[in-house]
């Protein structure tokens, strides 16, 4: 039966004789190429998201991490199954770099850590460096290929505790993207050594924001600095995290000493500055009294926050 | 805040950029409020913008002057309340509302509004079937949850919002000359202006001053009085448009279905109870809820019952959810995502004037990510975008007056998750506030939370990350202006970072207590998880107060939390910036 009719004179004709009412018809029409284009729409809305075939490791992985309760005997036994698989650490790096939730993406570097066992296993060192090395030769043909993935994995060697892994990511100190540079020096701080400090000094004046916060975190892990000076410039970063880190490193370079410290104030520094030696006055053996000499140049707050005064 | 900037975080070395949450967040996170990154790069604008929003709901272009905080301008539209009265000036009006319908979901086929009534709805309806799946299908559900979410968003996409934004001010037009033609001139006008409406094609119901029921479905119901019986429709009607006025009469309105019939689902739509203690009884997206559209429930008068269960009673997504209350002693009661709950460019408001009111998130869905006996509510002031992809909106409850009990669990009270600002304000009244997480003034993974109380002796409690905490990149701020209050907490609370948050609270007068847990995760603590620290402020600025006992043996010279004190926890290792500061 064809319903495909034809109007004339305020009437469908029919085809093939029929002589129901025409209106009918135009009726089931449009309610026929409504449900085909919605369930063309819908099938085309739908296609958007083919369920994945998970394969084996992927079972795993996705039951080890998982951080609801209710799951932890699977977690356990899953993540016991990762450990003993031979092909666990390479699945990573294939398949669970990108596109993970923040606990999948944690529980990549949890695998490694466990795996590297604080460096007495190379693997998966070895395994990080070539995936590295790879990042850049695959630039553009792989999915987890580029620069945000070699951060990523400079993040996971970090957390290694190899200190071998901090000879893969030092060529990496020079990078153009940031972040790289940043994880390439949280290595150094990760896995110290007298041989990172000339690293970490090199253009530490022209750094800034995390990158700085990263070096100077790094410079502090290598244990006291014996040429602090250089530090005081950076009392006038623009972050409260960099200065604050700038001051517990002159603190511990002088031993809190104040006398020590005083030496390196600057004639007339403006209120910004003087803010900063105030609060590293606070905490050094000392200083009380440049504390007490400033309370003329005080607000009222600031006088209650240090104490001087009434 | 320019308070707590004065007192304690300028004199401890903070300078204004020091608070840019988004300082090392690369991603520009599609869909984000202006007001909501202005917030997280300058958590102090919170000082400015917080009375914006009160006058923007207070003031006389309200609900019209929402829009401009979904970044969408008021539209310009000429009054009609002195015109329309006895003129018939309705119609123009009527007109206007439909086109500008009409252009507003123009690019929106019949096959992707039918397919939204379908699919969407799900976004926001928390399954309790969730709760069974395994770790893989938990993870296929949220692939699967992930592509709807994009197809969702092309949709909302070919929305023209200016002329949603119009098409509510016609309907608010409307209904404004409506009432206050009964109000002015009696029942008996509004029903002659309605005829003559009716007599123009616009689908006019009028009831009458017995008992009726009406089943709604598009255009105008009035009814002049009688305890009344409203059904909403079994399923959403995208494009279309309702106005129910009821003038008086203990009323009944009712929602059985759970896909949007009671909501402004692509549609404008408002219900305007004037008097009368009325129950309104919903499931899914009803009363006040908004999916791409409008929608506004005014009750003016009565001991109401609000009861839904998810994505209801001030909710919205791409739009405009309002629920406001006069007067009278209510109850609010709902399962999850509700009570001044707002997702993706959503405006969600619950806005009760007076009375004694009690907010119940009921415990219905575990929150099987962190525990096994605790539920989430996601509500009472709550914002959420879907991470890691599309932000949040604007989600507010404000009680006006009266004694008021606040219950929710896990997310609730003034709390933000993902590029969202949530806030409960709370303005007279002796309340109290009971949660458990992430509450009470909690911005949460680059969010907003607020809790801003100002006058009456308040109970607040929550376990953690509650009371001023903000969590990973996320501001949290708790301010109570005056009252006799007791807090209580565990960890993570009052005046607390975590995971480079800010967390600030700020108590201005008033002899307080607080009890916390662990004294030396509260009280103005910041932990140095992740890169640059977290940092938390703690300030109680009047009255004697009690602290907890100090237990920290250690030699520090710094005592701890005390009257007339101010007092700093640092250690540069597990201890980040925690100020804390107390007296005048």
């Amino acid at each position: 039966m064809g319903w495909m009719g034809s109007k004339e004179n305020g009437k469908y004709e029919m085809r093939k004789g029929d002589t129901r009412d025409a209106s009918i018809a135009f009726h089931i029409s449009c309610f026929m190429f409504h449900i085909f284009f919605f369930l063309l729409f819908t099938f085309s809305l739908s296609s958007a998201f083919t369920p994945p075939a998970f394969s084996r490791l992927d079972s795993l992985f996705l039951t080890a991490a998982t951080g609801e309760p209710r799951h932890e005997a699977a977690r356990v036994a899953a993540e016991r199954a990762l450990r003993a698989d031979s092909a666990t650490l390479p699945y990573l790096l294939e398949h669970r770099l990108r596109k993970q939730t923040p606990r999948q993406q944690q529980y990549v570097e949890r695998l490694f850590t466990l795996a590297s066992d604080s460096g007495r296993s190379a693997r998966p060192r070895l395994l990080l460096a070539a995936a590295i090395a790879d990042t850049g030769a695959r630039a553009g043909l792989h999915p987890w290929s580029g620069d945000t993935v070699r951060a990523q994995l400079l993040y996971i060697g970090s957390r290694l505790g190899d200190s071998a892994f901090a000879a893969v990511a030092v060529p990496w100190l020079g990078s153009s993207y940031e972040p790289s540079r940043r994880m390439a020096v949280r290595n150094l701080g990760a896995y110290p050594r007298p041989a990172h400090l000339p690293l970490l000094w090199n253009g530490l004046a022209q750094t800034h924001g995390l990158e700085l916060q990263q070096r100077l975190w790094a410079l502090a892990a290598q244990g006291p600095i014996r040429e602090w000076k250089p530090l005081v410039p950076l009392l006038s970063d623009s972050l409260f995290f960099n200065r604050r880190t700038v001051r517990d490193m002159l603190l511990k370079a002088t031993d809190s000493s104040w006398a020590l410290l005083k030496m390196a104030f600057p004639s007339g520094p403006p209120d910004s500055l003087r803010s900063e030696w105030r609060l590293l006055a606070q905490d050094a053996k000392g200083g009380r009294e440049f504390l007490k000499s400033e309370e003329g140049k005080m607000t009222k707050e600031e006088r209650k926050y240090f104490g001087v005064g009434d | 805040m320019d308070t707590a900037w004065r007192r304690l975080m300028a004199p401890a070395g903070f300078r204004s950029g020091d608070f840019d949450l988004l300082v090392n967040f690369r991603t520009e996170i599609p869909r984000t409020l202006p007001v909501v990154e202005n917030l997280l790069r300058h958590p102090r604008s919170v000082d400015s913008l917080t009375p914006a929003l009160r006058a923007a709901v207070g003031g006389n272009q309200f609900p019209a002057s929402l829009w401009p905080w979904l970044d969408v301008a008021v539209p310009a539209v000429p009054s009609l309340l002195k015109s329309a009265a006895g003129t018939g000036g309705l119609r123009p009006h009527v007109r206007s509302l439909e086109t500008a319908l009409t252009e507003a979901f123009q690019a929106v086929t019949p096959e992707e509004r039918a397919w939204l009534r379908k699919e969407a709805p799900g976004l926001w309806v928390h399954g309790s079937e969730d709760t069974s799946l395994d770790p893989v299908a938990t993870e296929v559900e949220r692939l699967r949850s992930d592509a709807l979410i994009d197809s969702v968003m092309r949709v909302a996409d070919k929305i023209r919002f200016d002329r949603l934004a119009r098409a509510s001010v016609e309907l608010e037009q409307v209904r404004s000359a409506v009432v206050a033609s009964a109000r002015q001139a009696g029942p008996d006008e509004a029903v002659r202006m309605l005829k003559t409406l009716r007599a123009e094609g616009v689908p006019v119901e009028i009831g009458t001053n017995g008992n009726d029921v009406h089943r709604l479905d598009h255009g105008i119901v009035f009814d002049p009085g009688g305890d009344d019986q409203y059904v909403f429709p079994d399923s959403a009607r995208p494009g279309s448009w309702l106005l129910v006025i009821d003038l008086a009469g203990n009323d009944t309105y009712l929602a059985k279905d759970s896909v949007g019939g009671a909501a402004a689902f692509l549609s404008g739509q408002i219900v305007d109870d004037e008097a009368g203690d009325d129950r309104y009884l919903g499931r899914e997206l009803a009363f006040g809820s908004a999916v791409m559209g409008y929608s506004h429930l005014y009750d003016g008068g009565g001991d109401d019952v609000y009861e839904a269960r998810c994505a209801s009673l001030g909710f919205a997504f791409h739009g405009i959810g309002l629920l406001e209350d006069v007067a009278g002693n209510d109850l609010y009661s709902s399962w999850y995502f509700s009570q001044g709950a707002a997702s993706t460019r959503g405006f969600a408001l619950l806005l009760d004037h007076a009375g004694n009111d009690q907010y119940l998130s009921r415990p219905v869905f575990p929150d099987d990510l962190r525990y096994r006996d605790h539920f989430l509510s996601l509500s009472q002031g709550f914002t959420s975008g879907f991470a890691p992809r599309y932000a949040g909106g604007i989600g507010v409850l404000w009680d006006q007056k009266g004694e008021d009990t606040y219950s929710a669990d896990i997310f609730g009270q003034g709390a933000g998750y993902w590029f969202g600002w949530g806030l409960l304000m709370d303005d007279e009244g002796n309340d109290k506030f009971l949660a458990y997480q992430y509450a009470q003034g909690a911005g949460v993974h680059f969010a907003v939370g607020t809790l801003w109380d100002k006058a009456g002796n308040d109970l607040r409690a929550s376990k953690g990350v509650s009371q001023g905490c903000g969590h990973d990149g996320g501001f949290g701020l708790l301010v109570d202006e005056q009252g006799n209050d007791q807090n209580a907490a565990v960890d993570m609370s009052a005046g607390a970072g975590s995971a480079n948050g800010l967390g600030v609270f700020l108590d201005f007068s008033g002899s307080d207590r607080y009890d916390m847990g662990n004294p030396r995760m509260t009280l103005g603590h910041g932990d140095q998880r992740r890169d640059r620290g977290s940092m938390g402020f703690f300030l109680d600025l009047g009255g004697r107060d009690a602290y907890p006992a100090r237990t920290d043996t250690s030699s520090s010279p710094y005592e701890g939390p005390r009257n007339d004190a101010a007092w700093r926890v640092y250690d540069g290792k597990m201890r980040g910036y925690g100020y804390g500061m107390d007296g005048e």
